[in-house]
């Protein structure tokens, strides 16, 4: 039994196997979470309501929140767990790229968006990190380093050194959620201050940070002559796909794989921006005019 | 009696052996032409001049009815649950590639000719092309002669049973347990441990240069032309 997926030199088998180490993981990032959210809801009831919400519209909005957070935990234990974490760090360089795009583009955001605000300045201020994350939440410095982590991550040399064991296999994940985590910080972090203020600037920062870089390495992956991972070249071959083709199936995966959720995001905002724009608009126009006759 | 050994014993012993004679070839010099590992001229052998069973069942001379070609001889067997099916993966997307020298052959001799059978082979080489070339040895005896001639590794069969070293030390009559076993049957479930290594000969017949696992794609599509470029009258010299 292995404590977490790296690459192995059997021949591709259905047959189930454990990794306690990616449950571990996924109960580490899970239970800290609910505690503290049940904590805080005891410690809530007694007041009632929050702030200007009713009570029953605070719950909600903490219900879909709990919600969110755990769907980003499940997104990150079907990218760490048999049997996608063992054909990505074994067998396939397609399957390895689909974890990436899970870490970084599903796991992430869901993680974030799950964080309430109070719990986000209480881990920071605890581990003492609200400095730090405050200067690598700047767009730039996100953007850099996320795309830095990617170059590199995804080079032969780190991918074969890494996956070839267990410890590499599990800094290469956390280096990948923990970037992905940072990339989008500016977009969604529960922290006012960490987000970027305007939506042109949201959207521009998601384009450059998320949508321009991977296509290099992408480009990279999908026209290579030869297959440029040894790992995924040299392994025994899952259900007869060859290894260029699954190279060229991760490229295409690290090309287009991003742009439903960037687009999506990118549309998203932009509808928000157009609403919030028209009710500005609305509040700003002079109230309609009282005839004294009639009195309306 | 170390054919009676348990599995672990034996594949732990077999990479050892590998080591021993690839250290005879050498791998990256700056001298070498090759990628590969080339073979020093004192030890240059040529392409094994003896008639195999192809998959059709028809007689295969190895050297004449392959002249003039580039002869990737590579030994293997369709139960194999690693390497084999890789090394094949790897000719076959080698060869597939556009500008790949046309004079190559890839002669896939089978290492269980209990087991494989012409259909059986035949039916495993087209997952990677069906222009390899399975070859069946017609006895125990000419396989062991072929392996002497490429001067490659015998191969062992590997059964699955539970006997240890110490259960074998302990045995009076190993013989007998092994005949016991019903090889080449079909009812004995066994591997076979076997030289993993592309033998590589160039059309003038020399065998100048092989390939262990894990060769790259890229190693042997830098190789391959400068073999296939070899005259077939080319002296011995040229291919070094």
């Amino acid at each position: 039994m292995r404590f977490w997926c790296s690459t192995i030199e059997v021949p591709w088998s259905w047959a189930w196997r454990a990794y306690p180490g990616v449950w571990l993981m996924s109960l580490a990032i899970a239970v800290p979470y609910l505690v503290a959210r049940r904590r805080r809801g005891r410690a809530r009831q007694p007041h009632g309501g929050v702030g200007m919400r009713s009570g029953s519209e605070a719950l909600a909005a903490q219900r879909r929140q709990t919600w969110l957070f755990l769907a980003g935990v499940a997104a990150f234990w079907i990218a760490s767990d048999w049997p996608l974490g063992l054909l990505g760090a074994s067998y396939l360089a397609s399957a390895h790229m689909l974890q990436f795009m899970l870490y970084t583009l599903v796991a992430a955001p869901l993680l974030i968006l799950g964080t309430p605000e109070p719990m986000a300045r209480r881990i920071l201020a605890r581990l003492r990190m609200y400095r730090i994350v405050t200067r690598l939440t700047k767009p730039v410095a996100a953007g850099v380093v996320f795309n830095v982590c990617l170059v590199a991550t995804h080079s032969p040399w780190a991918v074969d050194n890494l996956r070839a064991n267990q410890f590499g296999s599990f800094v290469m994940d956390l280096i990948w959620l923990v970037s992905g985590v940072l990339v989008w910080l500016p977009i969604c972090s529960p922290l006012a201050e960490h987000r970027l203020r305007s939506y042109p600037a949201k959207m521009v920062y998601l384009f450059l940070a998320l949508g321009v870089v991977p296509a290099v390495p992408a480009g990279f992956l999908t026209f290579a002559g030869f297959p440029l991972y040894a790992t995924y070249e040299l392994a025994p071959r899952f259900h007869g796909l060859d290894a260029a083709t699954d190279q060229q199936m991760a490229g295409l995966i690290m090309k287009l794989g991003g742009i439903p959720i960037v687009w999506g995001t990118i549309i998203a905002m932009m509808m928000r921006w157009s609403d919030e724009s028209r009710a500005s608009d609305g509040d700003q126009r002079p109230a309609p005019s009282v005839d004294p006759r009639t009195g309306t | 009696m170390w054919r009676n050994c348990g599995t672990p014993v034996k594949l732990r012993a077999l990479p050892i052996a590998v080591a021993v004679v690839l250290g005879a070839c050498s791998a990256g010099d700056a001298d070498s032409r090759y990628e590969g590992l080339t073979v020093p001229e004192a030890q240059l052998r040529q392409v094994p001049q003896m008639v195999l069973a192809d998959t059709e069942g028809n007689d295969f001379d190895l050297a004449a009815d392959t002249e003039g070609q580039v002869r990737l001889v590579y030994q293997m067997f369709t139960n194999c649950p690693d390497i084999c099916g890789v090394q094949l993966a790897q000719l076959s997307s080698v060869l597939r590639r556009p500008g790949a020298p046309k004079n190559v052959e890839v002669l896939a001799v089978t290492v269980d000719p209990d087991r494989d059978t012409p259909e059986v082979l035949r039916a495993y080489l087209d997952q990677f092309s069906a222009d390899f070339i399975g070859l069946i040895p017609r006895s125990e005896q000419q396989l062991t002669e072929l392996q002497n001639v490429l001067g490659a590794l015998a191969s062992i069969k590997v059964f699955e049973t539970t006997t240890t070293v110490s259960d074998m030390a302990h045995s009076d009559d190993t013989m007998d347990m092994y005949d016991s076993m019903d090889v080449g049957h079909g009812d004995v479930d066994y591997d076979i441990a076997h030289d993993a290594r592309v033998f590589a000969y160039a059309p003038n017949g020399y065998g100048y240069v092989q390939y262990p696992h894990p060769t790259r794609q890229s190693q042997f599509d830098h190789d391959l032309p400068i073999l296939a470029g070899i005259e077939p009258d080319a002296p011995k010299d040229a291919g070094l």
